[in-house]
């Protein structure tokens, strides 16, 4: 492992410290950067790239009264625009999701958890967006995970800079602020833009219909799953069944809904950045389903989630 | 011969896979070798460039890590060589294209848009082999059997990109691929509504959004 050999030569040069001491001290960085937001006030441009993809974004953020309200806008093509309020989109320019998620079900980042699953280490400090940063490595432990390297302002914690690799070293995606500056941001500056709209709630969850549930038989370890969610994605559609599962860094979706005559599919891979998509066709006593594996895991891992929806029939009641 | 076994020991040892005694025999040749203590050095850079951002130790090498990427272009002959070899045509400016390739390749990720494939034809059992030899190229030698504890070592023997398409592969049905694209999305913002870490989901569903 990359970052243990050069991490190596440090723990030569300060043998006093122990290794443990070191990565809990990476923990309490990452404890630090999920603190962070809810803490400053700043505005900043950052850029955002993945294969086949390269754009350029500013953002505003504003801690008031425990609030924090930001405004995110791309700032190259189309003006993308989001405004998020306590955690709750409140106008997007182009956003497709009808669904509003509930943002406070969000489990914090707990490094204790994420140690099991990842060595977190300490690989030093540098400079982006012209701020001092420290850098912090996540090395999975097993093949069902990405690296990330996540570089953090060394003052506030708040993420500079983020690079997920994966297990060939790759770099799959990186995430970048550019310039950043602390201080306090008026209420024009996080109102939305004309071409932001209201969110509205379209469809609402619903009742699990026809009793069925289905589940993945193996999940990578220290993946755990959220709510089952059952909703259509528009008006005139058979209802989706999704769940999201976290090991507290990656997440990964799982979208289970009927195909039928006008609804084919096949078996299928897809890749997008740090994102891998794996279909399987399922087929059960009433008619065949489609579930797919969406999420920034190795497609490796994608693929064995969704080939342990072998044996369909027997959970159909 | 020797050197043949010198530079697999020396593989060994930058994927944290090499025993003691590999270990020292690398040394030891190092030492006295200066070819390979070359070599030893391009790896080094090249898996600093390629996987360790600028971020580089400063004590306890032997070999200088202070370069970056414009001299991992100029002093990597094999990383040039094989992004070359997957470019057939050589011309000036192509040969400049290719440099421009191989820094791309540090920082761009390595499939271009989403690439789908079916798998319709593939027999089940065989899935997981299969696909991981016919699907994403990039991906290919991955697969379920990655060798834990080699995660961000292992210099990559394949900075070239082959963004190629798959010729076999089946076009996936209209409404599976309409989706697909619906699926990422969804997940994406779901994902962006929990910002953690940070921004980075956000800028995920923007890069999707954007498409």
């Amino acid at each position: 492992m990359i970052a243990k050999r050069t991490l190596g030569c440090c723990y030569i040069a300060a043998l006093l410290v122990s290794p443990a001491a070191l990565a809990n001290d990476a923990g309490s960085w990452l404890q630090r950067m999920s603190e962070a937001g809810s803490q400053v006030s700043y505005k900043g441009a950052f850029v955002y790239e993945r294969s086949g993809s390269f754009s350029t974004h500013q953002v505003w953020h504003q801690t008031a009264n425990n609030v924090v309200t930001e405004r995110l806008l791309q700032a190259d093509g189309e003006p993308h625009e989001w405004v998020r309020r306590d955690g709750h989109v409140q106008c997007a320019s182009s956003y497709s999701a009808g669904p509003i998620w509930d943002a406070s079900s969000q489990p914090a980042q707990d490094p204790e958890l994420l140690e099991q699953w990842y060595s977190l280490e300490l690989l030093g400090t540098t400079r982006v967006a012209g701020r001092a940063a420290t850098v912090v490595a996540i090395i999975p432990r097993d093949e069902y995970r990405y690296a990330y390297e996540l570089y953090l302002d060394s003052d506030t914690g708040l993420l500079l800079k983020s690079l997920v690799i994966n297990e060939r070293a790759t770099l799959l995606e990186r995430f970048q602020f550019t310039d950043l500056s602390y201080k306090d941001i008026p209420d024009s500056s996080v109102a939305p833009g004309s071409g932001c709209l209201q969110v509205d709630v379209t469809l609402k969850s619903q009742e699990n219909s026809n009793g069925e549930s289905w589940e993945p038989g193996w999940l990578p370890p220290g993946f755990t799953g959220g709510e089952q969610d059952v909703r259509a994605f528009s008006v005139d559609e058979e209802p989706v069944s999704s769940r999201v599962y976290t090991d507290g860094m990656a997440r990964f979706t799982v979208f289970v809904e009927p195909l039928g005559e006008e609804r084919l599919a096949d078996d299928l891979r897809a890749q997008l950045g740090p994102t891998v998509a794996v279909s399987r066709k399922l087929k059960a006593k009433d008619g065949a389903f489609l579930a797919t594996v969406v999420g920034e895991i190795p497609p490796a891992a994608a693929e064995r989630i969704a080939a342990s929806f072998a044996q369909p029939a027997e959970s159909v009641q | 011969m020797r050197s043949e076994i010198l530079q697999e020991s020396l593989s060994a040892l930058m994927d944290n896979e090499a025993d003691d005694l590999e270990v020292r025999r690398v040394l030891q040749a190092t030492a006295q070798d200066s070819a390979l203590r070359g070599t030893w050095g391009r790896y080094q850079m090249a898996r600093s460039v390629l996987h360790k951002e600028h971020w580089q130790p400063s004590v306890g090498s032997s070999v200088d890590l202070t370069a970056g990427i414009a001299a991992a272009l100029r002093d990597e002959p094999e990383l040039q060589m094989q992004a070359e070899s997957a470019a057939p045509v050589r011309s000036g400016l192509w040969r400049n294209m290719t440099r421009v390739a191989v820094a791309a390749s540090v920082t761009m990720a390595v499939l271009v848009g989403v690439r789908m494939v079916n798998q319709g034809d593939v027999p089940q059992q065989q899935t997981l082999a299969a696909t991981e030899s016919v699907v994403a190229p990039s991906f290919a030698a991955t697969g379920s059997a990655a060798h834990s504890g080699a995660v961000l070592a292992g210099y990559s023997q394949q900075p070239g990109v082959s963004a190629e398409p798959i010729s076999s592969a089946q076009a996936p049905s209209a409404w599976h691929e309409q989706r697909i694209g619906r699926y990422l999305r969804e997940h994406a913002e779901n994902s962006a509504q929990f910002s953690s870490p940070q921004l980075v989901p956000y800028a995920r569903a923007a890069s999707i959004e954007g498409r």
